[in-house]
């Protein structure tokens, strides 16, 4: 249920990080998250406007993400918190 | 005359913090600045660990403290509050800020925190030897002129720069001057700022104690331990007022809307100053990374090295172990000579079957264990521990936790203390407290040495490695069961989302590896001349005495007189009275009294069950305790103790961290009784269905 709503508020375009295109670099457009956890990617560098690149995604379990240079894995449930926008 | 000298010899202290995001080579600075001249401690209240260590340099006595490694200064671990507590409470003279050259903007967004708290900083650009590689040029005095700090170029691993570095020390503590640094925020947020500056410039008692502007921009990102400290109703109030006024012209959190500045001030100073050469963005840890973390390699590559890791332990450690028992076995000899043949003197009993017969027995496992903790050291410092948890975390996630606990669970196989105090990367208490309770179950360094003895005891040569790799499994297999359970039942709740840095792939240095495995082994030496020393020494008492009457020992042969005298004895008549209840486990009283010991220490069980063999005999080492235990037990019983020993009762040193860690007695006394009723258990059924296996 929770699901589909936040899928409603998606825009055009935009999807979360764990539905992303592997290998694409990938526009950071927000974090739905606590404030804790939001400081945290922050500090890792992902934060709105950022690209990102999907390495990793098994289709399950953790992602793997390049962000300014570095490696970050991302856990699933964080993953289906990030929404991005796929640059044409 | 003297005096003067003096006087021209004294150096002056100054206290320099390292700080640094994790992976950035802090350590290995850290390292070459002080040497091994390091003491460890911990912060006041909290276990995060606190390395310190000295150099004189150009008449300074200087003390680094490296800080613990964090990746900003907000509130949200202990190594941060710990990191920015140290620089606020104690205001070192300079803080170093050691930054991963190759990995410029991500670091620098600790450099214009550290400038926010106010501290005179010095930025050391660290792997400039990477950076090369990937080819980035710095133009290093325009970097340092639109950041503000001095700038020093390392490269760590090979020691280069480190006087430079020094030197530029040296020269900024004696000018002394104020820091001055060029970072601003936007119109909108400095004008915000600058609003509640004036409030708590109204309040000294505030302003004296922090940099105001530092309070103020903490205020805005609403941390709550600054909140909690500042208290005053009427600034907490204007910051919320303030807050919201930026919430309402960004459209987002105020904490967010800085961190995104403090980017964009970062990749503008960038843009200016450093250039980049290469485009390929394919380094050698991306192609290592897709072999390593393959969806269907990955998992048999990991259980493949710690399967290798394993072999290497038992086999490489064999030669220098057979060397050690012969110097202790010359040494007892040595000892004893002092006496006369045959003599009857209790210090000689004391010293060559307590003391050097006890230590000795532990210290045959120093290679071992040298080659467990120098394995361990090349996963950690190779970057192959991060990938590992990575892997592991579809394994952890059915145990209800997550890839992270996984490091801590693996610094178990050394030792469970670290490992405890590992467990405090995880953010959540429930995770944290589940992996806690179940790393006593991770088969640690000191009871290596039982399964060291044991295993050549009744195993045939070409299974050895086999046996020793499923002790370890079952360990394993055991934890993740309990895990399930734990999170089931006691510490139910969701698994936390998760993020954590995949360092580059780094060839280790010596010097790195070998001050891990020096540092890790000199501490299970230190607790061999200390604990097990005294541990000996009370349970040869234990064993000697009472003494049987001279009357009831005559007539019998020299093997029966020692068997009564070690019946007579406390320990003995401890062991023959617990002899019933462990009896279905296929133990008799000898074990018993072994185990007595191994609950303070595990690796007390070996040199325990040599004193209860070998008293009175000069004649003491491994292969002829191996002959007896041959000559006593089956290879089923040999299987059962390390059975009882991998899962029972964790050592009294893992009680003592769990009740620190986990904040109370309870979950240290639980884990205790909880796991040697599980001992039990399963001791039990081995034992006898395969007694009853082996009598079909």
């Amino acid at each position: 249920m929770k699901c589909v709503v936040s899928k409603e508020r998606l825009q055009d375009g935009n999807v979360y990080l764990n539905d992303a295109p592997v290998g694409k670099p990938v526009r950071l457009v927000r974090i739905e998250s606590g404030h804790g956890l939001r400081h945290r990617l922050a500090a890792l560098g992902l934060l709105p406007n950022t690209l990102v690149t999907v390495l990793r995604n098994q289709g399950h379990g953790q992602l793997i993400v390049s962000v300014k240079n570095t490696k970050v894995v991302l856990g699933r449930g964080m993953a289906h918190k990030v929404i991005v926008r796929t640059e044409k | 005359m003297k005096k003067t000298e003096a006087k021209f010899g004294i150096h002056r202290p100054v206290t320099v913090a390292l700080a640094g995001n994790p992976n950035s080579g802090k350590t290995t600075i850290f390292n070459a600045l002080t040497g091994s001249r390091q003491h460890v401690g911990n912060y006041p209240g909290v276990t995060v660990e606190k390395k310190e260590g000295r150099r004189l340099h150009k008449g300074l006595d200087i003390t680094f403290v490296d800080l613990p490694g964090t990746y900003s200064l907000t509130a949200y671990s202990v190594e941060e509050i710990v990191a920015r507590n140290f620089l606020l409470q104690q205001q070192p003279d300079l803080v170093v800020h050691v930054i991963d050259a190759s990995n410029l903007e991500r670091n620098l967004y600790l450099s214009v925190q550290l400038m926010e708290i106010g501290a005179p900083l010095l930025l050391v650009f660290n792997m400039s030897d990477v950076a090369r590689q990937r080819g980035l040029t710095f133009d290093v005095p325009l970097l340092s002129q639109l950041l503000g700090p001095p700038i020093v170029q390392t490269v760590g691993s090979k020691s280069q720069g480190i006087d430079r570095l020094l030197d530029k020390v040296a020269e900024i503590v004696q000018i002394r001057a104020m820091p001055v640094y060029r970072y601003h925020y936007g119109a909108d947020v400095e004008q915000q700022i600058e609003r509640l500056v004036q409030q708590i410039n109204t309040h000294p008692q505030l302003s004296q104690r922090y940099r105001p502007r530092w309070l103020a921009i903490k205020l805005l990102e609403n941390d709550q331990e600054v909140c909690k400290e500042v208290q005053d109703e009427s600034i907490l109030e204007l910051a919320g007022e303030c807050a919201g006024h930026l919430e309402t012209i960004f459209g987002d959190d105020p904490a967010i809307v800085l961190a995104d500045q403090r980017y964009g001030f970062i990749s503008g100073a960038c843009q200016e100053a450093v250039k980049s050469t290469v485009e390929s963005r394919h380094d050698v840890s991306d192609k290592i990374d897709a072999i390593m973390t393959h969806r269907v390699l990955g998992l048999p590559i990991f259980l493949g090295l710690m399967y290798t890791v394993f072999q290497l332990v038992f086999n490489v450690g064999e030669y220098p172990m057979i060397w050690l028992e012969t110097g202790f076995h010359w040494l007892g000899g040595l000892v004893a000579s002092a006496w006369p043949q045959g003599s009857d003197s209790i210090l000689k009993s004391l010293l060559v079957d307590g003391v050097i017969g006890g230590v000795g027995g532990v210290m045959v496992f120093l290679p071992n264990i040298f080659l467990l903790f120098l394995a361990i050291a090349v996963l950690e410092d190779s970057g192959y521990m991060a990938r590992a948890a990575f892997i592991m975390d579809r394994v952890m996630h059915k145990m209800g936790l997550h890839g992270k606990s996984f490091i801590p669970m693996l610094i178990g196989f050394g030792c469970s203390v670290p490992a405890i105090m590992a467990t405090r990367i995880l953010e959540n208490r429930r995770s944290r407290l589940t992996t806690i309770m179940i790393i006593p179950l991770m088969s640690c360094g000191a009871r290596f040495p039982i399964y060291a003895l044991i295993i050549p005891a009744f195993f045939p040569e070409h299974i050895r490695g086999m046996i020793l790799w499923v002790v370890y499994l079952i360990g394993i297999v055991l934890a993740v069961i309990c895990a399930r359970l734990l999170r089931k039942t006691l510490l139910k709740g969701q698994t936390i989302p998760f993020v954590m840095e995949l360092p580059p792939y780094r060839m280790p240095t010596a010097k790195g590896l070998w001050l891990h495995t020096w540092m890790r082994s000199w501490h299970y030496v230190k607790k061999a001349g200390t604990i097990i020393l005294g541990i000996s020494i009370v349970l040869w008492g234990l064993t000697s005495f009472p003494r049987p009457s001279a009357g009831q020992l005559e007539g019998l042969s020299s093997g029966q007189a020692q068997s009564a005298v070690l019946q007579h004895s406390i320990a003995g008549r401890v062991g023959r009275t617990m002899e019933p209840v462990i009896k279905p486990l296929g133990f008799d009283w000898k074990i018993g009294t072994a185990l007595i010991g191994a609950m303070a220490a595990k690796e007390v069980f070996v040199s325990q069950l040599g004193i209860v063999y070998s008293l009175g005999e000069v004649d003491e080492g491994s292969a002829v305790l191996r002959e007896k235990l041959r000559a006593d037990y089956t290879p089923l019983q040999g299987f059962c103790i390390m059975l009882f020993c991998l899962i029972s009762a964790p050592c009294m040193a893992t009680v003592a961290i769990t009740r620190r860690e986990a904040g109370t007695w309870k979950w240290a006394i639980f884990q205790w009784i909880a796991l040697t009723i599980l001992a039990y258990g399963i001791t039990l059924i081995v034992y006898q269905i395969g007694s009853a296996a082996g009598n079909l």
